[in-house]
């Protein structure tokens, strides 16, 4: 009887109560029914412009990153080069920044005191830097760099799964290749592409970092709610969360409806396509070095970051490289309390809201699993909300519904962290028990194991890994997250992402730096980790 | 193990329904086996057959009807208190357990000490022959390997049945032979009551005692194996078998008052059976006893096939179609249009009902 009062507890209270509490306030700002708030919305120059904003340069970004991703899947996915598995393991490099250190990083590489835009300016002799990115531009360029991952990785993952007898029929057939590619290879990705679009133009929508540091006072959607609540405008914020949310959960309904109208499937196991080895000497060195282009321009957000921890604070200024290096940065992270201080709060936040979202998803999924009908496809669309909703305006709801009880205290900074993975977990959870064999339970009971033995000793085992890795992402999300540590944090639970935006607005860029080369270990370590237990999960699962 | 008096079977299955949302997957089973028999279920796929193994485990209950071990009725004991090992067709072994582990299980279970559980799973893991896997991971095993160690860990809990689900299914062509030859090896030595599913007849002959033949949730004939091979109840038995000819005869008299069945003009067999009761009847023939001569009814080959070890014709007899087959013992096959005399002797037919329900 525990178990469906604390299934419901947070799927109500945690996740429909402020939603729908931010609606309501919404539509009734004075306590009567009233859409004011809406027309004012639609009819403010500077509304329509942010609405605008962030469908072009959620637009723009799902074409840049398509341009990037699926013709890079492509290359790795069709030719033998060298140094392939390296350069594939590093495409996904963008995932390692979180997204407030990938767009600072970005700022010091590409904006007006840049290094590559005041290298670029130095070599050819220009008058200003270049490429001096701000405003959209630069929102686009850190979107496409952080987001073509998505294109690359499901164009991938679809490349794998395409029968390559299906394109070997094809030619039998006469057909060309540029043929082939439209008629046989295209609508078989379509799925994978249609997928990767979606997401792209989800997070893209729900982007704060990159517009708020980088983008030189343009409005869109997610900054604007957060200067409306900062400017005590609270009605405005509450309409514009509104806006933003009904915009992804329309896409997310797109994808939901795509993804259950797919026409196209292998039918047999299908057979992999040979890599083609790049066999001429010209050809293998304009390969190996736009590789290590690629690999350099992935790379040089990290190595940037890196860079700017040893640079001591107050020395850099009009100088194009740092004069001045110190490892005074990091020995105050771990010396000074002060400066240890937002790691700490980080560590316990994230490590407690992923040991409740752990706690939870083994429950949710238990009890649920065996349940179907009205009410597990009820229970399945609340846990998606979280997901599907930009983090500000998840964050900006529970600001305002759990104002009265927890408003101003350090509890509710973890909760919205939980409540973000519940169902990143929920999923990586179920997904694991998916995967289990349903006829292991069922030998576990004709050997004589009673229902508690079995989960003890078959089911726990067994699903845990899944729920382990899955858990480390919610851990990696919520100790790098931003956009909703801004709206939320007081000064005595302040994270490490807060942290580092202070210290940049103090020109103390060693420090920030610091803490990002902190957050990117902690994220690469994690990932390895889960990435170890994962495999070892797949092992034990082949039987 | 009888001694004389009756005793009542060991697995009694009676009048059992088995109903999936109002589709009915076994009707009206009534079912006995006794004790150290292997009893086959036989039939086609989706026939209910793994259905009433999981039911006789205790993993679905019947919509109506009782199961009952000896005079205990089981039908609504939990399945982890019928002793009833079951070795699943994907074997479904714990992947996170070793071998030993894997065959442990059951005996853990019953909170048995270590000291009982080491020499049990010893013995039971030696008599599958996997004695120097104890410490192997099972996804590093073969795929026979797994189902010896599904029957080791089934066997290792001493079960009053052993239930085993399409067995050879999931084996290599090749494995399966000497598989099935393990299996019948095991089950002997361990003198276990077995019942096991398949959709093979070959399988069914090789294993077992009696076997069950049925079809669309309905048992057709119970009986041993040449029993139903050579006298099936009915067409649909008949065909499931094995290649049958089912010749439409009508029954009659020769002048001196015997009873014949009339295949066609000039062509008759003598009656088993009184022909009286009917007028018209099946004539069931398996190929290998449509004797090829130089006697008897003459007949035109119209297609010659070569299948090694026999060669099978297709016979036109007066205007009947039968099929006939025979070892070629390295003599030339005849070719189509050749001209062949054909009998079929006394005792090497099974006249069935012609109204008998066709499947």
């Amino acid at each position: 009887m525990m178990m469906p009062v604390i299934i419901f507890f947070v799927l109500v209270v945690g996740i429909l109560y402020p939603n729908v509490f931010t609606l309501i306030g919404s539509m009734f700002p004075d306590g009567s029914f009233s859409l004011g708030n809406f027309i004012r919305f639609f009819s403010l120059p500077s509304s329509q412009e942010a609405l605008i904003n962030s469908l072009v340069i959620s637009i723009g970004t799902v074409i840049f990153s398509a341009l990037i991703g699926v013709p890079l899947a492509f290359v790795f996915h069709r030719y033998d080069f060298f140094g392939r598995r390296v350069l594939r393991a590093i495409a996904s490099a963008p995932v390692l920044l979180p997204p407030l250190v990938g767009v600072i990083a970005f700022m010091f590489l590409y904006g007006e005191t840049g290094i590559i835009s005041r290298l670029i300016q130095q070599g050819l002799g220009l008058e200003n830097p270049w490429p001096n990115l701000r405003g959209i531009p630069a929102i686009l360029f850190v979107h496409s760099y952080s987001m073509y991952v998505y294109f690359f990785l499901f164009t991938g993952a679809g490349l794998e799964r395409l029968d390559y007898a299906v394109e070997e029929a094809a030619q039998s057939l006469g057909a060309s290749r540029a043929m082939m590619i439209r008629s046989a290879v295209l609508p078989m990705l379509a799925p994978s592409l249609i997928g990767a679009a979606l997401i792209t133009f989800m997070s893209s929508m729900a982007s704060f970092s990159a517009p708020f540091i980088f983008g030189g006072g343009i409005r869109v959607l997610s900054v604007e709610i957060y200067n409306s609540k900062l400017n005590g405008d609270t009605p405005m914020a509450l309409v514009e969360t509104v806006v933003l949310a009904t915009a992804s959960l329309g896409v997310l309904v797109l994808l939901r409806w795509y993804e259950g109208r797919r026409r196209y499937s292998s039918i047999g196991k299908g057979v992999a396509s040979p890599r083609i080895p790049i066999a001429s000497t010209t050809a293998r060195a304009v390969a190996g070095a736009a590789g290590s282009l690629v690999v350099l321009f992935l790379i040089l957000p990290h190595l940037m970051v890196f860079l700017m921890s040893f640079v001591k604070d107050g020395t850099w200024t009009i100088q194009l490289l740092p004069p001045v290096y110190t490892t005074e940065n990091y020995l105050r992270l771990f010396g000074d309390r002060q400066f240890f201080e937002p790691i700490r709060n980080s560590l316990w936040m994230a490590g407690t809201a992923t040991g409740v979202n752990l706690i939870w998803g083994l429950i949710a999924t238990f009890w649920l699993r065996k349940r179907k009908g009205i009410s597990r496809k009820l229970v399945d669309a609340l846990i998606i909300l979280p997901w599907a909703l930009p983090g500000m305006v998840v964050a900006l709801a529970m600001l305002e519904s759990f104002s009265t009880v927890l408003g101003g205290t350090i509890v509710l900074l973890p909760l919205v962290y939980f409540i973000r993975n519940v169902p990143l977990v929920y999923r990586a959870i179920d997904a694991s028990f998916s995967q289990m064999d349903p006829s292991i339970e069922e030998a576990s009971a004709t050997l004589g194991a009673g229902s508690a033995y079995t989960i003890r000793r078959v089911v726990l085992p067994l699903v845990l890994p899944g729920a382990l890795a899955g858990s480390l992402l919610a851990f990696i999300a919520a100790a790098g997250d931003f956009v909703s540590s801004i709206l939320i944090y007081v000064y005595s639970n302040r994270p490490i992402s807060i942290e580092i935006l202070s210290q940049i607005r103090q020109f103390n860029f060693g420090s920030a730096a610091a803490y990002s080369v902190f957050l990117i270990l902690l994220i690469a370590i994690t990932l390895g980790l889960g990435e170890r237990i994962r495999t070892t999960q797949t092992t034990t699962m082949m039987s | 193990m009888t001694d004389g008096r009756v005793q009542p079977p060991h697995l009694s299955l009676v009048h059992i329904n088995k109903t999936f949302d109002s589709t009915a997957a076994v009707r009206d089973l009534n079912l006995e086996v006794q004790h150290g028999e292997t009893l086959c279920i036989l039939g086609p796929s989706g026939c209910g057959k793994t259905t009433i193994l999981r039911m006789i485990a205790g993993l679905e209950t019947p919509t109506s009807g009782r199961i009952l071990a000896g005079n205990r009725d089981l039908t609504s004991v939990p399945a982890r208190e019928r002793n009833v090992g079951l070795v699943f067709q994907n074997y479904a072994l714990f992947p996170h357990l070793n071998v030993f582990e894997n065959v442990a299980f059951g005996l853990r279970a019953r909170r048995q000490t270590n000291a009982a559980i080491g020499p049990r799973v010893r013995e039971v893991l030696e008599r599958v022959q996997l004695g120097e896997f104890e410490t192997r991971a099972v996804h590093a095993l073969s795929g026979g390997q797994q189902q010896r160690v599904a029957l080791a860990r089934a066997l290792a809990i001493e079960p009053e049945v052993l239930l085993l689900d399409e067995p050879l299914s999931n084996l290599d062509p090749s494995l399966r032979e000497e598989m099935r030859e393990q299996i019948r090896s095991v089950i002997g030595e361990f003198k276990v009551t077995t019942v096991f599913v398949t959709h093979d007849q070959a399988e069914a002959f090789a294993l077992a005692d009696r076997i069950v033949i049925m079809s669309e949730g309905v048992s057709r004939q119970v009986g041993a194996p040449d029993e139903v091979y050579s006298r099936p109840v009915d067409t649909f038995v008949a065909r499931f078998l094995g290649r049958a000819n089912l010749l439409p005869a009508r029954a009659a008299r020769t002048p001196d008052g015997a009873h014949t069945l009339e295949l066609a003009e000039g062509f008759s067999l003598s009656s088993p059976v009184e022909s009286g009761t009917f007028d018209r009847a099946l004539v069931f023939v398996r190929p290998e006893n449509v004797i090829l001569g130089d006697r008897g009814q003459t007949a035109t080959v119209i297609t010659t096939k070569f299948e090694g070890p026999v060669v099978q014709y297709e016979l036109d007899a007066g205007g009947i179609r039968m099929t006939a087959r025979r070892f070629h013992h390295g003599q030339k096959s005849l070719a189509p249009g050749d001209s062949v005399h054909i009998e079929i002797p006394d005792g090497h037919f099974h006249v069935l009902n012609d109204d008998a329900p066709d499947s």
